[in-house]
């Protein structure tokens, strides 16, 4: 009985931890960090059996969605990068492991109610694991809530270094983060999201 | 005198390069950005047209040079249940680089990405939550030229682009954006 009772407990705390959620958010009292930028918006990790998600929650307000409006039609934008380039709305979750080697984590999936998404899942360190997943705003936006959410196959198996931190910021680029001349960006990480060294670990 | 010759050797060695990488960027014509390049096709029918037009060109000379390894975006003719872009891959033997896939959320379209992989449509569904899955959009895949003709004439494909490749572009392929959003928009019958 007490055996039983061992498994049944391990079973349901397993059930917990595999779906334990983490949530988060930033706020801002102005726009200092970008016209684009969301004043207010959150983060949420979710864990299941072999992934994990990190879902950023944002709502544009009239202002963001004027001035997005603005550097999608090009001509004169804000600061000199981005004059006379139509550039859009860009979310970027970039993983920062403590080893660059052995990634651990991998972005397999991105979901976004953004309008006419345009998605990189991109490796820029070794291997075949993918570190960044990007969403590029190509539709016009209203001012409302949009989310982005990545799934990330999750290979931890409790190595020292197995853990790392999820960075998420916006910018307005020409064509995405990685045509890096074309871009400007939030001065700082709206968000960031640590994950353990084990599967399945916030 | 064997210095001038080391000098003369190294001189070859420079105009040979610099016809090679000339040779490499015949194709060009002016630098490659695939969402400037979407967004200069006109919102109509007629621009859809005339931009499938082009692209049917390019297919054309990759087949006439008989290119491989080439970046293309594949939109379908309609959103593909899983079982139906699962046979369309195994046909054509592709290996999709990444697939996309749409689903309904009240009024929100939702645009979900998915990796190839095993547990992909799995993925899918827990994404969208309790939002409707529609289906498979389009694809990015690598492409050998004597795969083309197939894939064009499947009632499943309804454009095969590779404007973003490095044989057009003369630097590093890039994939198209797909016209997915943009036929939903003009409610454009494929048919």
């Amino acid at each position: 009985m007490k055996r039983v009772l061992n498994k049944s407990m391990v079973l349901a705390l397993g059930i917990v931890l595999s779906f334990a959620a983490t949530a988060q958010a930033w706020s801002y009292s102005s726009y200092s960090h970008g016209s684009y930028v969301p004043k207010e918006g959150s983060s949420t990790k979710v864990n299941y059996s072999d992934y994990f998600t990190t879902n950023v929650g944002f709502t544009l307000d009239r202002d963001n969605v004027t001035n997005i409006l603005d550097y999608n039609n090009g001509g004169d934008n804000p600061g000199s990068d981005a004059d006379n380039k139509n550039a859009y709305l860009t979310l970027d979750q970039t993983a920062k492991p403590e080893n660059t080697l052995d990634l651990e984590i991998d972005a397999s999936s991105i979901v976004s109610n953004l309008p006419d998404p345009k998605y990189d899942l991109e490796i820029n360190y070794v291997g075949v694991d993918c570190d960044e997943s990007e969403v590029v705003a190509l539709g016009a936006v209203s001012a409302k809530s949009y989310y982005m959410r990545t799934a990330w196959n999750d290979y931890r198996d409790g190595g020292s270094s197995d853990g790392g931190k999820i960075l998420s910021q916006f910018a307005m680029s020409t064509k995405g983060l990685s045509d890096y001349n074309n871009v400007v960006q939030s001065d700082v990480v709206q968000d960031t999201t640590s994950y353990g060294d084990f599967l399945g670990q916030p | 005198m064997r210095k001038q010759s080391w000098f003369l050797v190294l001189g070859l060695i420079v105009v040979v390069g610099s016809l090679i990488q000339v040779t490499n960027t015949v194709h060009a014509s002016k630098a490659y950005n695939s969402v400037s390049e979407y967004k200069s096709i006109e919102r109509s029918i007629d621009g859809i047209e005339q931009y499938k037009a082009k692209v049917k060109e390019n297919l054309r000379r990759l087949e006439k040079e008989k290119v491989n390894n080439i970046a293309a975006t594949i939109t379908f003719e309609k959103p593909l249940s899983f079982e139906e872009l699962q046979t369309y891959v195994k046909k054509h033997q592709i290996t999709p680089r990444q697939i996309q896939c749409r689903a309904l959320d009240g009024n929100d379209r939702l645009t979900i990405a998915v990796k190839q992989q095993k547990n992909m449509h799995e993925i899918v569904q827990k994404q969208i939550e309790s939002a409707t899955f529609i289906g498979y959009i389009d694809m990015y895949a690598i492409l050998d030229s004597k795969q083309i003709p197939e894939l064009e004439t499947d009632p499943l494909t309804f454009l095969v682009d590779t404007s973003g490749d490095s044989y057009f572009t003369g630097s590093d392929k890039e994939f198209p954006h797909a016209l997915s959003w943009l036929l939903e928009d003009l409610k454009y019958n494929k048919k």
